[in-house]
């Protein structure tokens, strides 16, 4: 049923911007962000639901917390660097819209470092062992 | 050795499954190499465990460490913005200071309002005027004493006559009159209890506030002392203006240093 909703919430405003864009581009642009961010909402209690699961799977095997957080960080990052950078292009800035992507790979990259930092070290012990 | 590797398998098993839940999660393709990227570490690193464990020990701490560190360094190159509580903690310590400023100046005016009365009104030089203001810090305040230092010289009359004997204190003015000083010290009045009633009690009788200067008030006894006349003008004068408890007033003289 939600997604019903959803669907209605989306093609209303769609045409409504359609409307409006003649008129007046801004709110035309408002109203997109509006339904945008809608939708949005009514979303990430699902997404709760989905990272609820995934934290008790995490704990069930014992996985260390860190890699959860870790993933769920990145989930975050990744979610909302491309909500707001399809709002902006949107608006039609399509650079800006780049950039910000661009901020939410690096953001990315930059969890990634502790591990890489961990397995690099973990190599470097090793080849002498080897050697 | 078989739990070891069941549960190894469970591990492996749970991050691949994470990981395959995380790809489906992630909104795009663009973000999707870098989260898997991240993702394929993670699913590597679990995979080593048994070998990290062997190479390096407590490997987990190193990460948290990492992690922690990393955290650090980003906060700390991050322009912070000062939280609430810091705001609030800062306006506060500048209330006080201001709270503190505003005393002082109060302080200030007080005194220099009752010399220019007393000045004005009996003729006497005032070479000081000391009030001691109690705060009860929500901006009323208590008079809870004043010291007024007077120079007899311009008034002349208490002076010459009442120098004689002197008190020890008081400095027997054989030579010079003019030089020497009049103290009026006001006592406090009550405890600081009543924050406006302070000011109030203007019918309190004056004599709980002699002790404290040897002496003075008693003309008769000491040479030096404020001439009964005198100190009841100035009594009245700052008793009426000020609304201070005429027992909180004490009228003085001060022992003049005399060459």
């Amino acid at each position: 049923m939600e997604m019903v909703q959803i669907a209605g919430i989306g093609l209303l405003a769609a045409i409504l911007v359609l409307v409006l864009k003649e008129q007046k581009p801004i709110f035309a642009f408002l109203l997109a962000m509006f339904a945008g961010i809608f939708i949005f909402l009514m979303m990430i209690g699902r997404i709760e639901a989905v990272i609820g699961t995934m934290q008790g799977l995490a704990e069930r095997s014992g996985i260390p917390s860190v890699y959860l957080k870790t993933i769920l960080k990145m989930i975050g990052i990744a979610y909302i660097a491309e909500f707001a950078a399809q709002i902006i292009r949107d608006a039609g800035a399509e650079g800006v819209a780049a950039k910000v992507e661009f901020a939410g790979k690096v953001l990315i990259l930059v969890l990634a470092v502790p591990i890489i930092n961990v397995i690099v070290e973990t190599v470097v012990g090793l080849l002498p062992a080897g050697g | 050795m078989l739990d070891w590797l069941s549960s190894w398998l469970r591990d492996v098993v749970a991050v691949v499954l994470l990981a395959a839940v995380v790809d489906l999660l992630l909104p795009n393709e663009r973000m999707q190499r870098y989260a898997r990227l991240i993702t394929g570490l993670i699913v590597l690193l679990v995979i080593l465990t048994p070998l990290l464990r062997l190479v390096q020990g407590d490997f987990q701490m190193k990460l948290e460490t990492g992690y922690q560190e990393w955290n650090r360094e980003l906060e700390n190159s991050q322009v912070k913005m000062p939280s609430l509580d810091e705001i609030m903690r800062r306006a506060e310590i500048a209330a006080g200071s201001s709270q503190e400023q505003v005393v002082s100046l109060a302080r200030t005016q007080l005194e220099a309002g009752i010399e220019t009365a007393i000045e004005q009104e009996t003729g006497a030089g005032v070479s000081a005027v000391d009030a001691a203001v109690k705060w009860d810090g929500q901006g009323s305040g208590t008079i809870s004493s004043v010291v007024v230092t007077l120079a007899l010289d311009s008034n002349g009359a208490p002076a010459g006559a009442e120098e004689g004997t002197g008190t020890p204190e008081t400095v027997k003015e054989s030579a010079i009159q003019p030089v020497q000083a009049v103290e009026i010290e006001v006592s406090p009045n009550d405890g600081g209890g009543q924050g406006q009633t302070g000011l109030d009690e203007g019918a309190k009788g004056g004599e709980d506030s002699v002790p404290v200067m040897g002496g003075s008030i008693e003309p008769a006894d000491e040479g030096a002392s404020v001439p009964p006349e005198l100190e009841r003008r100035i009594r009245a004068l700052v008793s009426n203006g000020w609304q201070i408890g005429n027992g909180s007033i004490r009228v003085e003289l001060e022992p003049s240093r005399s060459g």
